[in-house]
């Protein structure tokens, strides 16, 4: 230790130390008792207690020197031993606070100093010094030493608590500042000091410590550190929370993605932030992007990163983040530096957005204008982010599909063509679609809730209440039927049907149901319930009276009553004939409705049926004593004949039961423009007839076949419709029944009408069948009595396609040398189901006989280049054309009364009525069965036995098969001019045998009855077609309607057969 | 005293066959009317001991004509039996609450009818 030192500052030292010494307890006692346990004890005593204990020394200097003074002799003695005593103490007490002192100053490491503020130097203890560093003597003794080394940012304020203790403002001198170190660095200390004034209160010197406190400092500076790191991450984290937050309150995408965007670019300080969307190629667009001024944006940019392979992708999917400090100095590949450098980033750090472990896209933070090393807090902010914002794609994924699926739901609801509705689980009613909206006509908003239950029938609802709300508390489905009110006011029946609904947790969410409009069905079954209780009403009757009748004749009761017996018997055979035809009736209307029986189109002249109707009911007429006339229209139809000869002879079979004995019937025919002439005209004129429209019910008859074509082109107004008329001189008809007796069993007078053999079903067949021809029925009451029933057909211009029938029908050779002839004649064969070759010479008609070999030859006499004649004798020598029917067809009279001349089977004078020329050709046909013989094919020999009686009764030769292949056995022996056959056959059935005769030409034209039990279509009519070809149903026809036709179909084609 | 059973139907042959079968199996005497209205006619000034009733009927149906038959202080105490066709159930409950004694469906066996009529009038 320097002596010189240690000499100058011996006794303020000394005193200082005792005065350290004093305070040393009580400021230890104090300092505990302030509980300032934050700062070790050692260093609080020693650095506080320095002021205090230089100003106690200084007091006890000034003490001693003034007991020196006055001190007097005559205490001396006692004084002197006192002084002793006390000088040793103070003598042992500065030796004890001395070695404290040093202990103290050698303990704590301060350094300290003297400044004589009037000298401005400054002794400096070596600790000081070595505290800066610095040797002893490295540092001069000036004041600005130790100014100049202060911190630049502490100087001011440490001059000014300088300053401040120096003029007494504040009582200590304490202050931590920087101090420069030799090796320039700073250091943290705590400067202390006390002054010494002079009496005139100037600071004369001032002494004081300095603390080395960079450890503390350095602590501290730590623990700050630590603290901002801190509310750092707190504010991270608050901001994390606060983004996570809004991802989830919005369901907007857009805000998300912006909020992310922006939030993650202020929380990283970076300059850009994108939400990059990929494609599965790789290259992908930005979405969303925020970017701080100064750099370029990205936004809604398709980029394209030339090195991102398949296998980035994937490592994406599995959640890598890639974070990038410095793209010049990380490992990635040159491509993928050029493509940065291009989009100006420097750093980056990309995270996958994965929405459920599916790649999406990218969350990307860009630092463009330096370096950035991404701290591990960063990336994993980043990847939460990402995450949060793969949640809210997720959900808006399922919003989008949730709205989408509504959408749909609501498209399909509204378009489906029944009344929807749905229900919460309490069951308020939460939609209908507009159907039901429609049907109702009550708004979405006034079905809600209870709203549509008003529009249940008021009768209905009560039930409806109970039921709906029952099946509701047990979550079931129901079907209920109930009224719901139209827009119209009217009601409908609905079938309503409801389902529980749950959601897929398994919740129940309410019910949903439909409601179809089921009036018409309801409708249809009474209709249906009505019409079996009628059938079986109208079946029961008459099986009552054959029941009755028959038992009462078996029972014997009426053996003594012959006549009442006889009476029995008639009414068991009426009531028998009378449930056929019902029956029969009954399945006709059902067939030709139901659709089941096809209509056999095809053309045929209204005249024909017409006259074939008026023949088939002409007997009835005259049992009736009625007289029956008609006014044929020679107009094509095409049509079924069978079926509107079925309607003319209902009409005037009906026309002639309720006809006075001595009445008219009168059927006629008119071309008119209306399906039903009670409509409004089509033309402007004026009508002076309701019924008959000008101009068309006069219409002259034409005088030879004429089709339809040229009838419409004559009114030329086409469409037109041929309206057929029955018209009675009966009782008419109730005006309020006018309508009503063409539905089924509504006969004026039901009891009435089965009297005379009636089943109330002929109207209903006929109406049907009229309207399965695109035509209309109706009656209407004659002003001068009785009735006239009409019906109309529509005359098309297209002619239906050939005729099957007339493609495989005889052919016929027509040689004249007028054009017109030719014509009208092909017509009219070709209308019958002829086929027919019209030749104008006797050459050409040679040469057609022998290549085309017809079944039969019209021939004209007076003819240019080769004569009539010649042309037969021609004919009749060469051998393929010899054996061919010749029948003359002239304008000229057969000579005198002599017999036909050899070689010709007929003359018909022109113009032959259609009568004449085909009564002629059939004969002709026929020529060679002199000998009629009818082949029966049928299986039940019961019905064998009556149809062989028949024939055998008209003196005609029969031969019987009851099998397929002994019909084609017999036909091979014999050759029949007509055959019967049944189809259902024990082995070959009927259709086998045609297919067998078709093939034999001796026997391909052979006429033909098919008999059978089954409804035949239009394809198994064309199968069994042979020569002229009648279709009869068993059961449908009664016997002698039976003999009748086939009897008729005999003496067509074989030619008048004697009756006995 | 011979019964004497009023038949009240449209159809003719039913009539006869009826009549027969009350006349010539029963015994008994009979009426016929061939509508409701000669029927009511007849009941009313014949008083028939008991009224076989066809319910359909043209014009007055046999409903119509029993109602009458009820509403009638002189007609009403006669036992009305129905004769119908109808067989369905739906008719039959309909009939059935009209309040008629019984009803017979057609057809109906006339050498067992007397013995039915009998049996449900306690003859």
């Amino acid at each position: 230790m320097p002596t010189a030192f240690w000499h100058r500052l011996w006794f303020p030292l000394l005193v200082t130390a005792g005065g350290i010494a004093l305070v040393v307890l009580g400021e230890f006692v104090l300092l505990r008792s302030l509980d300032r346990s934050v700062v070790p004890v050692s260093e609080v005593l020693l650095g506080a207690g320095v002021g205090l204990s230089v100003l106690l020394g200084w007091a006890v200097y000034l003490m001693q020197a003034k007991q020196q003074q006055s001190r007097q002799l005559e205490r001396i003695n006692q004084d002197l031993a006192r002084e002793i005593v006390e000088r040793q103490q103070i003598e042992a007490e500065l030796r004890d606070s001395q070695e404290r002192w040093q202990l103290a100053l050698e303990g704590n490491h301060d350094g300290l100093w003297d400044l004589d503020i009037r000298s401005n130097t400054v002794l400096r203890s070596p600790r000081f010094l070595e505290i800066l560093g610095y040797a002893e003597g490295e540092l001069d003794n000036s004041n600005e030493a130790w100014l100049s080394r202060l911190h630049p940012d502490d100087r001011e304020r440490v001059l000014q608590v300088n300053a401040d203790y120096l003029s007494r403002k504040i009582p200590f001198y304490e202050v931590e500042y920087r101090l420069r170190c030799k090796d320039g660095s700073y250091k943290w200390v705590l400067g202390r000091g006390q002054a010494v004034w002079d009496a005139q209160g100037n600071p004369i010197r001032m002494v004081g410590s300095l603390t080395d406190i960079s450890e503390r400092m350095r602590i501290q500076e730590e623990r700050q550190q630590v603290e901002a790191d801190l509310r750092l991450q707190n504010r991270r984290s608050q901001l994390f929370a606060d983004i996570t937050v809004r991802i989830r309150r919005s369901l907007k995408l857009e805000t998300i993605l912006q909020t992310t965007v922006t939030e993650i670019q202020h929380l990283l300080q970076t300059d850009r932030v994108v939400i990059f969307q990929l494609w599965p190629d790789g290259s992908g667009r930005v979405v969303q992007e925020a970017v701080v001024p100064g750099v370029e944006p990205l936004l809604h940019r398709d980029l394209v990163d030339p090195c991102f392979q398949e296998a980035y992708l994937d490592l994406y999917r599995q959640g890598r983040v890639s974070a990038v400090a410095d793209i010049y100095t990380a490992p990635i590949q040159a491509c993928y530096v050029e493509f940065l450098e291009q989009i100006q980033v420097r750093a980056n750090l990309v995270v996958p957005i994965l929405i459920r472990d599916q790649l999406w896209g990218l969350l990307i933070a860009h630092h463009c204008r330096d370096i950035r090393p991404w701290t591990e807090f960063e990336t994993e902010l980043l990847l939460q982010l990402a995450n949060q914002v793969g949640i809210a794609l997720a959900q808006s994924q399922l919003v989008e599909a949730t709205r989408e699926s509504e959408a749909r739901f609501r498209t399909m609801a509204d378009s489906a063509p029944v009344l929807l509705w749905l229900t919460d689980e309490e069951g308020n009613c939460t939609f209908v679609n507009q159907q039901w909206q429609q049907y109702t006509g009550l708004s979405l908003e006034e079905s809600l809730g209870d709203g549509w239950l008003t529009a249940i029938h008021p009768d209905d609802q009560p039930e409806y209440r109970r039921r709906f709300f029952q099946v509701f508390r047990d979550r079931q489905p129901f079907q209920m039927e109930y009224r719901l009110r139209r827009v119209d006011g009217t009601f409908g029946w609905m079938l309503s049907s409801g389902l529980p609904r749950f959601l897929a947790e398994g919740n129940f969410a309410g019910y949903i149901g439909s409601c179809v409009d089921i009036s018409d069905r309801r409708e249809i079954e009474h209709l249906k319930d009505e019409f079996v209780s009628i059938v079986s009403h109208e079946l029961r009757t008459p099986l009552t009276s054959i029941s009755g009748a028959l038992r009462l004749l078996a029972s014997g009761v009426l053996q003594a009553q012959p006549e009442r017996a006889q009476q029995m018997l008639n009414i068991a055979v009426s009531n028998t004939d009378r449930l056929v035809r019902l029956i029969n009736d009954i399945l006709d209307i059902e067939r030709i409705e139901s659709g089941k029986v096809t209509l056999n189109w095809q053309s045929c002249n209204a005249a024909n049926l017409m006259n074939q109707a008026v023949e088939a009911m002409q007997s009835f007429a005259d049992r009736s004593e009625v007289q029956l006339t008609v006014r044929s229209l020679a107009v094509s139809l095409w049509a079924d004949p069978d079926r509107i000869l079925q309607t003319l002879t209902n009409l005037l079979s009906n026309a002639i039961k309720f006809s006075h004995p001595g009445a008219c019937v009168d059927l006629s025919a008119a071309v008119v423009f209306e399906k039903d002439s009670r409509l409004p005209k089509r033309e402007p004129m004026a009508s002076t007839d309701r019924a008959v429209p000008p101009g068309a019910s006069e219409m002259p008859a034409p005088s030879g076949p004429m089709d339809s074509s040229r009838a419409t082109d004559a009114m030329a107004v086409p469409p037109a419709y041929l309206r057929f008329a029955v018209r009675d001189q009966g009782r008419g008809i109730p005006p309020d029944k006018l309508e009503t007796i063409f539905e089924r069993f509504q006969q004026v007078d039901a009891s009435d009408s089965r009297r005379k053999g009636g089943t109330g079903l002929g109207l209903a067949i006929c109406r049907s069948i009229v309207q399965h021809h695109g035509g209309h029925i109706w009656a209407e009451n004659n002003p001068s009595g009785g009735s006239t029933f009409y019906f109309t057909l529509p005359l098309t211009e297209e002619t239906g396609p050939t005729n099957v029938h007339a493609a495989a029908g005889p052919l016929v050779l027509v040689c004249d040398d007028d054009d017109s002839v030719q014509t009208v004649l092909q017509a009219m064969l070709e209308q019958r189901g002829y086929r027919a070759i019209a030749v104008g010479s006797g050459r050409e008609a040679i040469q057609q006989a022998i290549a085309r070999h017809p079944n039969v030859i019209l021939l004209n006499l007076m003819m240019p280049e080769m004569h009539g004649w010649q042309t037969l004798e021609q004919l009749k020598q060469h051998p393929q054309t010899q054996e061919i029917p010749v029948i003359i067809l002239s304008g000229l009279q057969p000579s005198g009364q002599q017999t036909l001349p050899g070689g010709i089977v007929d003359w018909l004078v022109k113009p032959p009525t259609e009568d004449q020329l085909f009564a002629s050709l059939e004969r002709a046909l026929n020529a060679q069965h002199a000998h009629p013989r009818v082949l029966v094919v049928e299986d039940d020999p019961d019905l064998a036995q009556v149809i062989l009686t028949l024939f055998e009764r008209h003196g005609i030769e029969t031969s019987y098969a009851r099998t397929g292949s002994d019909a084609i056995h017999l036909t091979q022996a014999i050759s029949p001019s007509l055959l019967v056959l049944d189809l259902g056959l024990p082995d070959r059935d009927g259709f086998a045998v045609v297919d067998w005769l078709r093939q034999q030409n001796r026997l391909r034209w052979v006429p033909l009855v098919v008999y059978t039990a089954r409804d035949l279509n239009d394809r198994e009519r064309d199968r069994l077609k042979l020569g002229q070809t009648l279709f009869l149903t068993k059961g449908r026809i009664t016997h002698e309607e039976f003999e009748q036709r086939v009897m008729d179909l005999l003496n067509r084609t074989v030619g008048q057969v004697p009756l006995d | 005293m011979t019964r004497r059973i009023l038949i009240i139907d449209d159809e003719e042959d039913i009539r006869t066959i009826a009549t027969v079968a009350l006349e010539t199996v029963g015994g008994w005497d009979s009426l016929s009317a061939a509508s409701g209205q000669e029927g009511l006619a007849i009941a009313q000034a014949q008083h028939p001991d008991a009224i076989l009733l066809d319910v359909m009927m043209p014009e007055m149906d046999g409903i119509e004509v029993f109602q009458q038959l009820q509403a009638n202080p002189s007609t009403q105490a006669i036992p009305v039996i129905l004769l119908t066709a109808k067989v369905q159930a739906a008719d039959q409950r309909k009939l059935s609450t009209l309040g008629a004694i019984a009803t017979i469906p057609k057809p109906f066996n006339p050498l067992t009818l007397p013995d039915e009529i009998a049996a449900i009038l306690h003859w």
